[in-house]
């Protein structure tokens, strides 16, 4: 809300105007997001449509069975009523645990007290879904998990970029700024693949990091395999791409205003909640939107770092396509999670802040 | 002293500011009385913000206390201080209406909102913005943003109001506009206002004292009349207004007058500035308004009230509403008489260029300084 707000402040309220008189100009990028995304994107579902071919391939002939066979293994579970009952319970308990920081934060910061109160009630969902995804083995788990796991990625990048950012856009000297920015960007030069087994190697059970462990006299962590293994190595891969629109976007915060803010009796809490995150929010929308679709598409970071097994969507994918050769099933499922994904982003942050990424 | 009675005064005692090796601003004192208007008036990087910014709490000093309303707050962080700033850039929050920007002060210390929402209005009404309230900050004109930048500020009721060129941003004639709206809100808020300007026009207009700063020191506080009248320094008569400057050397005098030198070679004698340190000997510049001097013709001055000097007329210059004479002394020397024209006479009757002429002023009017 306040985002958008600023957006049109800035542009005077003119923006639609403008969008308007600006429509040609946007053609040829339009023309090569449809070339890139939309044919693409209309020939997976196309797909999902057709009857599968021995071998891998499509018969050209319509049916709904691999809509009906989502459905079917949706449903299906090996969990019964209890499993969906100790998931409500979790969420019930984690809202109400953390309502008491976050009601306490809003009533510092001067907000309403049912901010604080929403916010604990989406970590508690977060967690009844997060505690279905590991009871369920179906799609609909798969489906949970790579959302939460990327939020979880998410909120972890947000937690480590902001500081960094800060760090870095608050060095006087631009040698080191661009110093501190090409370390960023270093690990984009190694390939996702070689990076992603150096963490298997540092994890693994006999890995440098269970060797600290036991020298320090503790025993042996199974690391690999984990939600932890798989989170951490989506935080590892995205990172940079909260960092850098984070950085790009602290750049841009006007010191003067963080002072009107100190000045007027904000404490630095409040400057930073009332000045500071509107100011960086732009960057922080882009970075979330990134880090989100990055991991939520990962395939190396599970299939290496979760064991064999169909942790995220796009393992379910590679089952479809590379082994089982049901390529209409998979396109299904690619077709329906791309759609529930971009129906979440846009119902989150898209409807919010559209303005400032177009 | 109860503390009451101090509330709105600043007291800086032996204020100063190093960044590194450099001194922004050099063991300051500076005592500001509760409900005045005080401008801090100097060049470009004479340490006008550093000094302000001292009071607000941006700036730890390196040196010396920084009292507020009688109490010791040079530990005190800045919001805490019961003081409030407008900056130079304005600084609103673009995110936020109007309104918000100046309940902004309200909110964060939690009043219950009919309260903020009651003083908010009233508050829009003071700098006549009622109907903006709702409106951003990137939608109002310079003048409109200086405003919710003043009402965001005293919305708070702070003993001081720190303003740091406030006006600079503004084009010639809103700044004027807006000097006559600064002082109608000084009036009507009771308020201490410490204004920091390079704009000597500003200063004198506007304030019950100015604090001429160079350097990062204060060269001379005082009402605007001591500042023009009465400079103190040879640094203050420059930077206020024209003046004629004459090299001198003190030659004698006491207590009710000083005799000097000039390098003209004429003596003349002018009332001590109350500095002590006017001995025999000591090399002074003598200061004089080109308002001040008296042009005529030889023997035309009056040498009982008046100080006189022999010259010749070099240059005279019509300037719409005055003429502008200059005259060279003996040495060389140039001095200036400026009059105002009236009723189409010409002020300096019928002398031309190459004349010989006397120059004079009326005793008192002229200032040694150093
Ligand atoms: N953060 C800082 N670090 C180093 N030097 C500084 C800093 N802030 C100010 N200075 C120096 O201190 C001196 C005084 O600066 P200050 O901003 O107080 O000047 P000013 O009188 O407000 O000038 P202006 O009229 O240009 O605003 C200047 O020489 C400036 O370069
Ligand atoms: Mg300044």
């Amino acid at each position: 809300m306040m985002a958008a707000r600023a957006a049109r402040a800035a542009s005077g309220g003119s923006g639609t105007a403008l969008r308007r008189s600006a429509a040609p100009l946007l053609a040829p990028g339009l023309l090569w997001i449809s070339v890139v995304y939309v044919i693409p994107g209309a020939l997976i579902l196309v797909y999902s449509f057709l009857t599968p071919k021995l071998g891998g391939g499509v018969v050209w002939q319509a049916t709904l069975d691999s809509w009906e066979e989502i459905v079917a293994r949706g449903r299906r579970s090996d969990a019964g009523w209890g499993t969906v009952g100790a998931a409500a319970l979790r969420g019930i308990a984690t809202a109400a645990v953390a309502a008491v920081p976050t009601v306490a934060a809003a009533r510092y910061l001067g907000r309403r007290i049912s901010r604080g109160l929403g916010f604990a009630a989406l970590l508690g969902a977060l967690a009844a879904v997060n505690h279905l995804a590991s009871a369920y083995n179906n799609y609909t788990a798969v489906f949970a998990r790579s959302v939460v796991w990327s939020l979880w990625a998410t909120v972890v990048c947000i937690c480590l970029a902001l500081p960094l950012a800060v760090f870095i856009s608050s060095r006087s000297s631009p040698v080191t700024k661009n110093a501190l920015l090409i370390a960023v960007m270093v690990s984009f030069w190694t390939s996702m693949l070689v990076r992603t087994y150096a963490i298997r190697f540092l994890l693994a059970n006999t890995g440098p990091l269970n060797n600290l462990i036991e020298a320090l006299g503790l025993d042996r962590v199974v690391f690999l395999n984990t939600r932890f293994a798989v989170i951490l190595g989506l935080v590892y891969t995205a990172l940079p791409f909260m960092i850098l629109p984070l950085y790009a976007a602290t750049e841009r915060v006007e010191r003067a205003q963080m002072e009107a803010a100190r000045d007027l009796g904000a404490r630095p809490p409040q400057v930073f909640a009332d000045v500071f995150v509107p100011m960086v929010r732009p960057g922080l929308t882009v970075g979330v939107v990134m880090v989100f679709v990055l991991s939520v598409s990962q395939y190396l970071v599970p299939t290496l770092l979760g064991g064999g097994k169909t942790n995220m969507i796009a393992n379910l994918l590679e089952l479809q396509f590379g082994e089982a050769f049901n390529w209409p099933l998979g396109a299904a499922v690619a077709a329906l999670f791309s759609v529930v994904t971009f129906a979440g982003l846009y119902l989150t942050v898209g409807r919010r802040d559209q303005e400032e990424l177009l | 002293m109860d503390q009451h009675s101090q509330r709105g005064t600043v007291s800086l005692r032996k204020v100063t500011k190093r960044f590194g090796d450099a001194v922004a601003v050099n063991a300051v004192n500076l005592e500001v009385e509760a409900g005045e208007f005080i401008s801090l008036l100097g060049p470009s990087g004479c340490g006008k913000t550093t000094t302000l910014r001292m009071i607000s709490g941006f700036e730890l000093p390196t040196e010396g206390r920084v009292h507020i309303s009688g109490r010791d707050a040079t530990d005190t962080p800045p919001h805490l201080r019961t003081v409030n700033s407008v900056f130079q850039s304005y600084a609103l929050f673009g995110h936020m209406t109007v309104a918000e920007n100046v309940a902004f002060g309200l909110r964060v210390k939690r009043r219950d909102k009919p309260t903020i929402e009651r003083k908010v209005q009233e508050t829009l009404d003071l700098v006549q913005l009622s109907d903006f309230g709702s409106r951003f900050p990137g939608q109002l004109s310079g003048g409109q943003q200086q405003r919710v930048a003043l009402a965001r500020a005293v919305i708070n009721e702070p003993d001081v109001l720190l303003l740091d060129e406030p006006l600079s941003a503004l084009d010639l004639k809103l700044r004027q506009a807006m000097r006559y709206e600064l002082t109608r809100l000084h009036d009507e808020l009771a308020m201490t206002f410490v204004f920091v300007t390079h704009d000597q026009t500003e200063a004198i207009t506007m304030s019950d004292r100015i604090a001429v700063m160079d350097q990062g020191e204060i060269h001379q506080l005082g009402t605007p009349v001591d500042i023009y009248e009465r400079p103190a320094t040879r640094f203050v008569a420059e930077f206020i207004g024209e003046v004629n400057m004459l090299e001198a050397t003190v030659v004698g005098g006491d207590g009710t007058r000083t005799e000097v030198l000039l390098s003209s070679g004429d003596r003349l004698t002018c009332a001590p500035v109350g500095d002590s340190r006017l001995t025999p000997g000591v090399s002074v510049v003598l200061t004089v308004r080109p308002q001040r001097v008296l042009l005529t013709p030889e023997g035309g001055i009056d040498s009982q009230e008046h100080a006189s000097l022999r010259g010749e007329l070099r240059e005279l210059l019509f300037l719409g509403d005055s003429t502008r004479g200059t005259v060279g002394l003996a040495d060389g020397t140039e001095l200036v008489a400026v009059r105002h024209n009236e009723d189409g006479t010409h002020p300096f009757g019928t002398l031309r260029p190459g004349d010989r002429v006397d120059v004079g002023w009326r005793h008192g009017t002229a200032c040694l300084v150093q």
